[in-house]
């Protein structure tokens, strides 16, 4: 796929935001870094919620726009996975990398999905993915199902927990960033910090730090997994044969999984959606995502919670219904509504 | 000078008994529509989270209600002919 002439532009930019992001982390987790994944698995400690105000200094933020040239680390990231698309000797990010478990539209739907999670396997495809899963656990691993997945998300404000870390960078429609946020999991204090833009050095994807998105825009997002292995590098001990989930308010929005045979530990990609929604369905306002991915074969896991504002210009359709809607039902009620006192002789 | 026009106005018969007639049904509806569009625009607003359904139903249930109870209780309308203009 070859991108449009501005969309190059700005995933150039974000590839520099992200390796900022990546050199900022070692800063957002002073302990367990490096660690063997097998010696970093578990929660923080119960009631551990410390304030993260301030937690990086200006100079710190400054480092964050110097990143942009830290060339190393895209290289790093990207390899032989993040081709060159345009030829120009700068690696582009794709539109995203569909999983082999990727429901795509037109497809049936979340109960195949749910389905393969269970282990009630419903089609040839899966069966083998579910059977080489299966004889992969190791014997005793405790394997948490889609309810104790969920249990996890129990914080009202945000989370990051288990072997993932990521950064995530939002833009507008003209290509400037206007948020930022990394996490890393449970390696280290399971938090998500904000890294640029308003709320900058705070905890980020909280109600009163929402990470902002505008619905003309795009997110450019790394994530990592296990933290601690080699950086984008394939062969590694990536999550194999991994499902995840995307929901808002408990309503499902997407759903995948891969096989992952190379055992890739990282990925990036862009959520346009100033190309994916038409104008006129264009919305605003918040909303509180959870989202988690597990590896059948690895037991890999990673589960996440944030709350999310989505801006953008005034939604022509959806705010005309509302206007139209509440301004008819008003009148209505005003003059056809009201009881009439009648006379008869 | 000009003519006046004659005022048309009329009452009622002197032995009509007054009767209020209500219509609960298409309060609930306009309750309805008003409902429907207040949650849109608090949702649009951020004050409600975007498929977040209990606090949506909450507001088009508000709105029915009040749509019920104002076409219950709010001040009768006059005849149109009973008042001056």
């Amino acid at each position: 796929m070859r991108a449009a002439p501005d969309q190059r532009t700005i995933r150039r930019l974000s590839l520099g935001l992200i390796a900022a992001g990546l050199a900022l982390w070692p800063l957002a987790v002073p302990a367990g870094a490096g660690l063997p994944p097998d010696q970093v698995m578990g929660d923080p400690p119960p009631g551990f919620e410390p304030d993260f105000t301030g937690v990086f200094t200006d100079a710190e933020i400054e480092q964050i726009i110097e990143g942009m040239s830290l060339l190393q680390l895209q290289a790093a990231m990207t390899g032989d996975r993040f081709p060159d698309l345009d030829n120009d000797g700068i690696p582009d990010v794709p539109e995203g990398e569909p999983g082999d478990l990727d429901i795509r539209p037109g497809d049936q739907s979340l109960a195949d999905f749910i389905a393969v999670l269970n282990g009630e396997i419903v089609g040839a495809d899966t069966q083998a993915l579910a059977d080489r899963a299966a004889a992969s656990v190791p014997a005793g691993q405790t394997v948490p199902t889609y309810a104790e997945t969920e249990l996890l998300l129990e914080n009202d404000s945000s989370k990051l927990q288990g072997h993932c870390a990521g950064v995530a960078v939002s833009y507008d429609a003209d290509g400037k960033p206007i948020d930022a946020a990394v996490g890393v999991g449970s390696t280290g204090n399971g938090l998500l910090v904000d890294t640029f833009g308003d709320g900058a050095g705070q905890r980020a994807f909280t109600t009163d730090n929402r990470f902002e998105v505008r619905s003309d825009g795009q997110v450019v997002y790394f994530g990592y997994m296990p933290f601690g292995g080699t950086l984008g590098a394939s062969g590694q001990d990536g999550p194999r044969d991994h499902v995840w989930e995307i929901k808002t308010s408990g309503v499902s929005l997407d759903s995948g999984g891969d096989d992952n045979p190379n055992g890739n530990n990282a990925n990036a990609g862009v959520v346009d959606m100033g190309e994916n929604i038409p104008g006129p369905l264009r919305f605003t306002g918040n909303a509180d995502v959870t989202g988690w991915l597990y590896a059948r074969t690895n037991g890999l896991w990673c589960a996440a919670e944030g709350h999310v504002h989505f801006g953008g210009p005034f939604p022509p359709v959806a705010g005309g219904i509302a206007t139209v809607l509440a301004a008819g039902g008003f009148l209505g009620l005003l003059f056809n509504s009201r009881p009439a006192l009648t006379f008869k002789a | 000078m000009t003519d006046t026009p004659p005022l048309d106005v009329s009452f009622p018969d002197p032995s009509a008994t007054g009767t209020i007639v209500r219509h609960p049904i298409r309060g609930a509806l306009y309750g309805l529509m008003l409902g429907l569009g207040g949650a849109m625009w608090l949702t649009l607003a951020g004050v409600i989270n975007l498929l977040d359904i209990v606090p949506t139903v909450i507001v088009v249930v508000a709105g029915i209600v009040i749509g019920i109870l104002w076409s219950m209780f709010a001040p009768a309308k006059k005849p149109k002919s009973a008042g001056a203009g």
